[in-house]
């Protein structure tokens, strides 16, 4: 969780509360828009919620891929710096336990992400009109900028 | 244990059987049957995971399971479907040109198990040491290619 997300509510509130007059109002307004759309939002937090029921799953036994803590971390750690304005990756866990991420706006247009333990970020990209990127970095707590950029190209 | 023999078993199997491996033509369709609703995107497209390749337990090279459609009529390649897993219940197949593996560096030869002759593989995959990047570029190929059909009621 970024601190900006962990404090949005406190922040928020207290904005909120300010200002005198009609015009001061307003600004508050927006400016109390502008944090909210920053923050976790509902179709964000499910998804963070997902990871923990996958790897719940995993520690049950339930799922035939492991899904070990570190990954765990590694994963939240991933989606805590995920821009909020790209779109919600559909999650699944690959067979050697990394944690993939898929968006996927139409048919031929694709990105996907396995996101290891330590870091390591394995990823594939069809992009439309048969241009295709693959290749390996490794996640270090900053949102990738090239994940940014393919995701901008997928037009996600 | 059990896992480890069952696997040792097959790859024998596979073995005598493929001394004269036949390839799959380029112009037949397999499918890919899927089992978890995970390995499907919410509007029902096949996600490259549907199609990420298993390692062979005893030679330790990647290989995709499909099924050859050729001669294998609707009713016959579901009920395969749905027998050739007795663990986990089928979710939906999905079809496509073998070709498309072809062009991808995969090669792919009839595997025909008891009880499932159409059983097929795709082999040439990268190896686990090498390009796990490379595996998802061929997997999202496939997935790209597929349709998907839901199993009947």
């Amino acid at each position: 969780m970024t601190t900006l997300s962990a404090y949005r509510h406190p922040l928020s509130e207290r904005l909120y509360s300010g200002g005198a007059g009609a015009d001061a109002g307003k600004v508050l307004k927006l400016a109390y828009e502008a944090i909210s759309n920053l923050g976790s939002s509902d179709s964000y937090t499910p998804t963070k919620h997902e990871l923990f029921a996958m790897h719940l799953k995993s520690l049950r036994g339930e799922a035939p891929e492991p899904f070990g803590d570190d990954t765990l971390l590694a994963a939240t750690a991933f989606w805590s710096v995920f821009p909020k304005h790209f779109a919600v990756p559909e999650l699944s866990l690959d067979d050697d336990g990394e944690v993939m991420f898929d968006w996927s706006p139409s048919a031929g247009r694709m990105v996907t992400v396995a996101l290891r333990y330590d870091g390591r970020m394995s990823y594939a990209a069809r992009l439309g009109g048969g241009r295709t990127r693959h290749g390996t970095e490794y996640f270090n707590d900053a949102f990738p900028a090239w994940l940014g950029d393919l995701l901008s190209e997928l037009g996600s | 244990m059990m896992r480890f023999l069952r696997g040792l078993a097959t790859y024998f199997r596979n073995w005598a059987a493929n001394k004269v491996r036949v390839p799959l033509r380029a112009e037949e369709s397999v499918t890919r049957f899927v089992f978890r609703t995970e390995h499907l995107f919410k509007d029902g497209r096949a996600k490259p995971k549907a199609f990420m390749p298993e390692t062979h337990p005893a030679t330790g090279e990647f290989e995709l399971s499909v099924c050859r459609l050729e001669g294998c009529p609707e009713q016959r390649t579901w009920h395969v479907g749905k027998t050739c897993r007795r663990d986990v219940a089928l979710k939906a197949r999905a079809d496509f040109p073998a070709d498309v593996a072809f062009q991808n560096q995969l090669h792919g030869f009839r595997a025909p198990e008891p009880d499932y002759a159409e059983h097929a593989i795709l082999l040439g995959w990268p190896p686990a040491d090498g390009d796990k990047s490379h595996r998802m570029s061929i997997a999202q190929a496939l997935a790209d290619a597929a349709r998907v059909h839901a199993p009947p009621t």
